[in-house]
């Protein structure tokens, strides 16, 4: 059973980013998505203890975008794709808000700010705008 | 929370999502197992690849849950190296689903050979001591071996009676006189 409950932020009434993401992705991709994150949502830690092997999966990130975490995973059919959906990641509580995601190019992400929009969103979400509902 | 039912509907979608989606989850699940049974036994990759006799480069590549090109033959090394045993099947997509929701990170913390193997032994001599039918005590035995969660900071021996206890308990039978209760309590009746 999941420990890990996953939620989407909603900036407008039914209006999910990481749905509108998702939606518009090959199979493939829908597919490595969902299974990273079942199997993230089974596992208590996903930062790797000193001396424990790494996760790979999940990175939290800092400097300008401290705040957000990403969630990583690649496919590799017909190339290597990178793809990174971000979101806020609450440790103590068992729940990570998705708020957008981005593939990673080289130094580009597609879409391009997505980074920078996800910071957006999660400013929105800290002043109490927009809603959240279950990550299906 | 992913239920039962989104993922059938997600599998629904098309057969492509349903061949990326078992692809995905294999190439994932394997690594994550991997990373989990060597914390559980507090190994390191060098470890792992001298008990599998494998290289730690390859080790290391069957962790990654991107790398897509692990062999069937690199997996059973592996399973070896641990000392457990590996399952290829093939499933219908109803137990296929179920086997994904019913999954916890303590479901992959599996006990080596050697240590099912002490358990049995321990079952299977107190089961003899009271008189149980082989059959009854291989069933028994084998609930006792393979109880999940068992307490963790008892020794093998301890472990295996906190287990039959707890059997004993679920089943109504008491250890001591090999009675079970539910069944003289009714005769007492």
């Amino acid at each position: 059973m999941p420990l890990w409950r996953f939620l989407d932020y909603c900036p407008v009434e039914n209006g999910s980013c990481i749905r509108d993401w998702y939606d518009v992705q090959e199979p493939n991709v829908k597919a490595a998505f969902d299974v990273t994150v079942e199997l993230l949502s089974i596992q208590r830690k996903w930062v790797a203890e000193l001396g424990d092997p790494e996760i790979g999966s999940f990175k939290v990130l800092n400097r300008e975008h401290a705040g957000l975490s990403e969630i990583r995973f690649e496919v590799d059919r017909p190339k290597k794709r990178h793809f990174r959906p971000l979101g806020i990641w609450m440790e103590g509580t068992y729940i990570f808000i998705f708020l957008n995601a981005y593939e990673k190019s080289g130094r580009c992400t597609i879409p391009p700010n997505a980074l920078k929009r996800a910071l957006e969103l999660k400013a929105l979400w800290e002043e109490g705008k927009g809603t959240i509902c279950d990550h299906l | 929370m992913t239920t039962f039912r989104n993922l059938w509907l997600k599998l629904t979608s098309s057969r492509k999502y349903r061949e990326e989606f078992v692809s995905s989850f294999a190439k994932r699940s394997i690594p994550l197992q991997i990373r989990i049974l060597l914390k559980k036994n507090g190994w390191k990759q060098e470890k792992l690849a001298s008990e599998s006799d494998l290289t730690q480069g390859v080790i290391s590549r069957a962790m990654n849950p991107d790398y897509g090109n692990l062999t069937l033959n690199t997996i059973v090394k592996i399973a070896a190296g641990f000392d457990v045993a590996f399952v290829g099947k093939f499933v219908p997509f109803s137990e296929f689903t179920k086997w994904t929701r019913d999954l916890t990170e303590e479901a992959f913390e599996i006990p080596s050979f050697e240590t099912e193997n002490a358990n049995f032994v321990a079952a299977w001599g107190k089961l003899a001591q009271h008189g149980h039918s082989n059959d009854e005590a291989d069933k028994l035995a084998t609930e006792a071996a393979t109880m999940k969660k068992p307490p963790a900071s008892v020794d093998d021996e301890n472990q295996i009676k906190r287990r039959l206890f707890i059997i004993g308990k679920q089943k109504n039978i008491d250890w001591e006189s090999g009675q079970n209760l539910s069944a003289a309590s009714a005769q007492g009746r």
